[in-house]
């Protein structure tokens, strides 16, 4: 069931194809015919059960509409049932991906509505956590959407070298996938001994891995007909649509929460943010592989400035039943955290009980998702595909 | 609106619910000056400065508030405000204490960002809790679009002047609103697939609950 590779588009000005054979139209008699088709729920690359109903006019996309909902399980309602400390593994099946950053931010609201401050090594934890992860996202984003435009390879390699990141993410919190390892105050344990080496050793083996990914696809001819100049959205249009994360910046929106609106302890570090302006599948292909750089570097900071020892968690919520009681005052409070996809919001509303009054997340891949009609009108069905894995949307965030 | 709204609010609500006042030289404070018409007071968000919006002026303070700069709607969402008394309690559970005070309501609240100044303005309209509606926000912002179909689909606010306002995550024809908080999960509803158009089709059916 991987991604066949589909043919060549002819360039879209019509014209010639690479090698200068020329290509010209055929019409069918008649008026053209437009198609209603399914792509999806099930379908390999929609990347989880997203359902696209598109009207073709032959192999033209002459529009889109999302149908969502295909994984709804209606976690915010579950929220308001359990305790503060029992949401938290369901954050982690929200964008599974990235439950680090899910995690982050559901504590990040509560310990800002219980006014919980946390120390400084449990920042630094914190920190290496959600870069492994961010890698380890973007490198199934990176495989998955290779696939899509039929370059296997790339799935094979990400993946390969993604071991070692849900081997450390284990190595810390025990779990490969739905990790739950924020406390409100803190980490649910700290590092074992040696987690510092091996995780610098990754590190230092991911970096010449990437430039490695950037020779199977940045300068092949193949991709960049696939990219360049393929799913456009300006930047207007990217604010306008509430875009944000990767896909923003790819659009030349300059803003990285982490380095403008630093939670955690990242202003700490030093670290760039990648943009580019082109607002194509390319652009947005550069931004994420930068970042994987970028966290690269992240990562060597903190592993490298992380503490011999410290505490892990707020001493005055560190308790199990101290965390399981947390009755933060009443308020309600919007915070936010640069997730892999982009901004992860979550509005929190707190009674003065024990369990939340309401959690509201905002996940960066619905609104990320949104303007994918727009992009896609007037491409041809590869292009579609090409567009819906440059977004990289996540439909556990989407649907929640 | 000349003094500083939080400040004012903040004897008469208990600690908590209170909003910081914006920054002075702020844009939320340009705001507050801009759109004093039609503002009904300062809200309850704890980090970001907060105005309770009069529902019939939503739009205009949209528009107000983007003019200014807010370009980026970053969240739109809403929460039921239900006494105790109208939400069914099962038997033996303690009466939950609602410290939010006030007539039963839905608060609509919208987290709008400045890119250019880096600046957060809240703002929120109250709705009462029978067939609440207020504008769109899709004019002003059209990402707008789908955070409303999910507060019409989980909550079942109106919005006057949507494009499509229908549900977004649960099929069509789902009875209910799920994030009220007097929805009875307890009822059935029946799924089945329409055949002419291969739709959901939602309807209650005692006994065939899914």
């Amino acid at each position: 069931m991987v991604g066949r590779v589909e043919p060549l588009p002819a360039s879209r000005e019509g014209g010639t194809r690479m090698g200068g054979e020329e290509v010209t139209r055929v019409q069918a008699p008649g008026k053209p015919k437009t198609v209603n088709i399914n792509m999806g729920p099930q379908h390999p690359s929609t990347h989880g059960v997203l359902r696209l109903k598109v009207a073709l006019n032959g192999e033209i996309v002459e529009d889109v509409e999302c149908v969502l909902g295909y994984l709804h399980r209606g976690s915010e309602k579950l929220a308001e049932d359990g305790t503060y400390l029992q949401f938290i593994p369901y954050t982690d099946r929200m964008d599974y991906l990235a439950a680090m950053q899910n995690n982050m931010a559901y504590c990040l609201a509560v310990e800002t509505v219980a006014d919980i401050k946390v120390p400084e090594y449990a920042n630094y934890l914190r920190v290496i956590a959600q870069e492994i992860n961010r890698i380890a996202s973007h490198q199934v984003w990176l495989g998955t959407w290779g696939i899509d435009l039929g370059a296997l390879t790339m799935f094979f390699w990400c993946l390969r070298d993604r071991e070692e990141a849900l081997a450390l993410l284990e190595q810390m919190c025990g779990a490969r996938l739905t990790y739950s390892y924020m406390r409100f105050g803190g980490v649910k344990q700290d590092v074992p001994p040696g987690f510092r080496e091996r995780a610098l050793a990754w590190v230092r083996y991911m970096r010449p891995r990437i430039d490695e990914y950037e020779s199977l696809l940045t300068k092949n001819d193949i991709f960049l007909l696939r990219t360049k100049g393929i799913g456009n959205l300006p930047k207007h249009r990217a604010i306008g649509y509430g875009v944000t994360g990767p896909m923003a910046r790819g659009s030349g929106v300059d803003y990285d929460l982490r380095r403008d609106e630093p939670y955690c302890n990242y202003r700490a570090f030093d670290f760039d943010v990648p943009v580019r302006t082109d607002g194509d599948c390319y652009a947005r292909y550069e931004v994420r592989v930068e970042e994987m750089r970028q966290s690269c570097d992240i990562l060597e900071q903190a592993l490298t400035r992380l503490p011999e020892r410290g505490p892990y968690i707020a001493p005055e919520v560190g308790e199990r039943a101290k965390q399981n009681r947390l009755k933060p005052p009443a308020g309600e409070v919007y915070t936010r955290v640069e997730n892999p996809r982009g901004e992860l919001g979550v509005l929190l509303v707190s009674d003065g009980s024990n369990k939340p009054y309401r959690v509201k997340v905002r996940p960066a891949s619905l609104s990320n998702l949104q303007p994918l009609p727009e992009m896609v009108r007037g491409l041809k069905i590869p292009d579609l595909v090409a567009t819906l894995g440059s977004t990289d949307i996540t439909l556990g965030d989407v649907d929640r | 609106m000349s003094a500083p709204p939080a400040a004012a609010a903040a004897a008469a609500k208990p600690s908590g619910l209170t909003t910081p006042a914006p920054a002075p030289g702020s844009l939320a404070e340009r705001f507050a000056q801009d759109a004093t018409e039609h503002i009904e007071g300062p809200g309850t968000q704890k980090n970001h400065p907060q105005f309770v919006v009069k529902p019939s002026a939503l739009p205009q303070a949209l528009h107000i508030a983007r003019r200014l700069g807010f370009d980026h709607l970053a969240d739109l969402t809403a929460y039921d405000i239900c006494p105790p008394g109208i939400i069914p309690l099962p038997p033996g559970a303690k009466e939950p204490t609602v410290v939010f005070g006030g007539a039963p309501r839905i608060e609509v609240v919208y987290n709008l960002f400045s890119y250019a100044r880096k600046e957060h303005l809240s703002l929120k309209v109250k709705l009462g809790r029978d067939a609440p509606e207020v504008g769109s926000a899709v004019p002003e912002f059209p990402g707008a679009d789908w955070l409303e179909r999910e507060v019409w689909d989980l909550l079942g606010v109106r919005f006057a002047g949507h494009p499509n306002l229908k549900r977004l995550l649960l099929p069509d024809g789902w009875a209910g609103h799920p994030l009220r908080k007097d929805y009875d999960r307890a009822k059935e509803q029946f799924v089945s697939l329409d055949e002419q158009t291969g739709e959901d089709v939602v309807s209650f059916e005692e006994g065939r609950g899914w």
